[in-house]
């Protein structure tokens, strides 16, 4: 891929870039015979999620054609490329015998690397949300927030194995104040055993048995002491899972989250089997996110 | 069990890198995350800032809109005192934006739609709300199903369009009827809009057991391709309703002034967006409302609204009728205003409420937006083929003879208003 001006002279550059954080300009064109060129170039990179423009120049020499060619490596990157880094170019220009022409491409031959060396960690980790399934929710300190989660095989043939989850709620909110933060319910590591071709939610289908539910926690005085916190954003489940034995089959999760205290139904632990309110589904009753899968 | 709070504000340290670089989006939500103080009282600038932003979000919901356009006059409204990492982020947005054409296969709209999330999200950055991590979309795949046999021919590629895929580690994964199987070493990230998987000269081994290809990033399937075959089911597909009158509200917050916005001649608008995604439907709704004179109150805000789950083997293609709504108007001297919707958007009327021009004390104003019918197309996710993938690989791509015969009479038993539909992004001129 190439481009060219609306001049009569061409400029061809292409930027290599690699993981050890160098990339190599090359570029090709024509111009005049017998001249100096100057090559002026800049792309952008974005490395961790900050974006960094990279500009740089060179000088060169056209042949008795007009023709040149130049490449330049070795030079240093902007970021860490540690993790995702990806280019694109922003624009060449062509200087000779006292012309500038403008509007040529600068174009990566990668546009994206993928640099990460991290080990995955033991399972693997997701997340499902926001999701504001019990909509605009006013939390007070030492309001009981309840979660839970349930997952399904896809495929009714697979091994029976054992699955691990650990996850928490994250539930972010903003307090009278304008300030903002969020507070976590951890809901704990669980093991599943399923068995083998099994193709039922687990731990259960009920949404009202008390086995939906994998934690509570009560809410944190994240604006002060008594007073509310405003949360509009939803919830956020993240959970590690892993699988012993691993089956290899794909398994699709769900979420949900209750405050009944804010709902005006009282301030109840929905694992509280003591709690007779509990049974009830307008207390302990919620919506279930989206389904997501999970290969 | 556990709970621990944590307070943050402002992106404090966005700013440090803004004298030689442009900061992405993304950015800022690192520093929501991590940054902790205070939150000032709500300066001018910021104030501007966000009125500028809120135009521009409003703007961005009319279909007809040209999204170059509005960010553009957005960057050239802002403020001289506006933190400079807020144009970066939209001019960094404008150098990212692909052209739809031969190789970008989506509609402007999606482009659009991801402009007024960048916005939201710059909004939410700024008013230092909660900011998830950007998530990359899927808009297109060329072609959208993968004839088995033809898929395995020599030079063969799938296309996948969409945005932000270098926001994440995209994989592959090749779905059968009782596993799968990464086969992203096939896949290539052509750009942040555009992943490309080798599919012939063995680079993907198909078998008659394949069900699918499944894009997956953060250990999630995001967008599957279904490999036809002739042995092939078509998943079953159904029209749900969601009767009229459903009823969502929102109370904007108030982001300047000290006094009610109740006086006449002040500014109302509010829009409400439809979006879909697995088997989950949400509303997207803002409002603001600005009293004409300077300095004076400014309430406006946006929220996402939980609206609707199908089952949860199902998934939700597609919506029938537009799925924004819009509505702007001049306030008079009443305390509650109501105005009605159009027939074929989501919202049948709108209604506003707190209005109190004559009071000094400040309160709450809401929105409460009444509903039309919502109908959607669900559709089945097991090891099938959905009707509408399979009619678009049939407009599309060369689908082989003995397949077509296999499967073209098993779209009688599908409704034929979704025979009619096309995906939501699809270019109109394949």
């Amino acid at each position: 891929m190439s481009a060219t001006s609306s001049m009569a002279h061409t400029l061809n550059v292409t930027v290599t870039a690699t993981c050890a954080c160098e990339y190599t300009v090359t570029a090709t064109g024509n111009s005049d015979a017998n001249t100096s060129v100057t090559v002026n170039y800049g792309f952008t990179v974005i490395s961790n999620g900050i974006t960094y423009p990279v500009n740089g120049h060179f000088q060169t020499s056209t042949d008795a054609n007009g023709d040149f060619s130049e490449t330049i490596a070795g030079l240093p990157l902007p970021g860490s490329c540690a993790d995702i880094v990806s280019l694109w170019g922003t624009g060449a220009s062509l200087t000779f015998n006292g012309i500038t022409e403008y509007g040529f491409a600068v174009v990566p031959s990668s546009p994206i690397l993928f640099c990460s060396t991290t080990p995955p960690p033991p399972g693997k980790t997701f997340d499902i949300g926001p999701s504001s399934m019990e909509g605009h929710l006013l939390i007070r300190p030492g309001d009981w927030v309840n979660g839970g989660y349930s997952f399904v095989f896809v495929s009714g043939s697979h091994a029976a194995t054992t699955v691990t989850v650990s996850s928490k709620l994250t539930l972010p909110f903003r307090c009278a104040d304008g300030t903002t933060g969020q507070f976590v319910i951890n809901l704990g590591t669980h093991d599943y055993d399923v068995p083998a071709n099994n193709k039922s939610w687990q731990p259960t289908g009920d949404a009202n048995s008390v086995l939906s539910w994998a934690g509570a926690g009560q809410a944190p005085a994240g604006c002060g002491p008594g007073n509310i916190m405003d949360n509009s954003k939803g919830a956020i489940w993240e959970a590690t899972i892993s699988q012993n034995p691993d089956t290899g089959s794909l398994l699709n999760w769900r979420f949900k989250y209750r405050d009944p205290n804010a709902k005006g139904k009282g301030n109840v632990n929905c694992l509280d089997l003591s709690d007779p309110r509990r049974n009830k589904a307008d207390v302990c009753g919620a919506s279930w996110s989206e389904t997501v899968k999970d290969p | 069990m556990a709970c621990g709070g944590s307070r943050t504000t402002a992106p404090g340290s966005t700013a440090i890198l803004v004298a030689f670089c442009l900061i992405a989006l993304a950015t800022s939500d690192i520093a929501a995350f991590s940054a902790a103080q205070s939150e000032t009282p709500p300066d001018k600038a910021l104030t501007d800032t966000l009125k500028v932003l809120d135009n521009a979000i409003h703007l961005l919901g009319d279909s007809s809109s040209n999204y170059r356009k509005v960010l553009l006059d957005a960057i050239a409204a802002f403020p001289s005192s506006t933190d400079d990492t807020v144009g970066a982020d939209v001019r960094t947005f404008l150098a990212r934006a692909p052209e739809p054409g031969g190789e970008f296969r989506c509609t402007v709209d999606f482009v659009r739609a991801r402009a007024r999330k960048a916005l939201l999200r710059l909004r939410d950055t700024l008013r230092k709300d909660y900011v998830s991590p950007v998530e990359p979309a899927v808009c297109y795949a060329a072609p959208f199903a993968l004839d088995w046999t033809q898929a395995q021919n020599t030079g063969g590629w799938l296309d996948i369009y969409g945005y932000d895929f270098d926001r994440v580690s995209p994989e592959m994964v090749l779905v059968s009827r009782e596993s799968y199987r990464d086969v992203t070493a096939a896949l290539v990230a052509r750009s942040h809009y555009h992943l490309a998987l080798k599919l012939g000269d063995r680079a993907v081994r198909l078998s008659s057991d394949s069900v699918s290809l499944g894009l997956t990033w953060g250990h999630l399937i995001h967008h599957s391709i279904s490999i036809i075959q002739p042995t092939s089911r078509l998943c079953s597909a159904r029209v749900e309703t969601i009767p009229a009158g459903r009823t969502i509200s929102y109370s904007p917050p108030r982001i300047s002034g000290d006094r009610f916005p109740g006086r006449p001649g002040t500014t109302v608008r509010a829009d409400a967006t439809l979006d879909y995604s697995s088997n989950k439907l949400e509303a997207t709704i803002c409002m603001a409302a600005a009293d004409p004179a300077e300095h004076e109150a400014v309430f406006s805000g946006c929220a996402v609204e939980f609206l609707y789950t199908t089952d949860p083997d199902r998934v939700i293609e597609a919506a029938f009728g537009e799925l924004t709504s819009q509505v702007s108007y001049v306030h008079s001297n009443r305390t509650r205003d109501v105005q009605n919707g159009r027939p074929y958007g989501p919202v049948r009327q709108w209604a506003f409420n707190g209005f109190r021009p004559s009071s000094l004390e400040g309160g709450d104003i809401s929105m409460t937006a009444r509903l039309n019918e919502i109908r959607l197309v669900s559709t089945e996710d097991e090891a099938c083929v959905s009707p509408l993938a399979y009619l678009e690989a049939k407009r599309t791509t060369v689908v082989d003879p003995v397949t077509r015969q296999s499967l073209d009479p098993q779209l009688k038993k599908i409704d034929p208003a979704i025979l009619k539909l096309r995906p939501r992004f699809a270019s109109p001129t394949p």
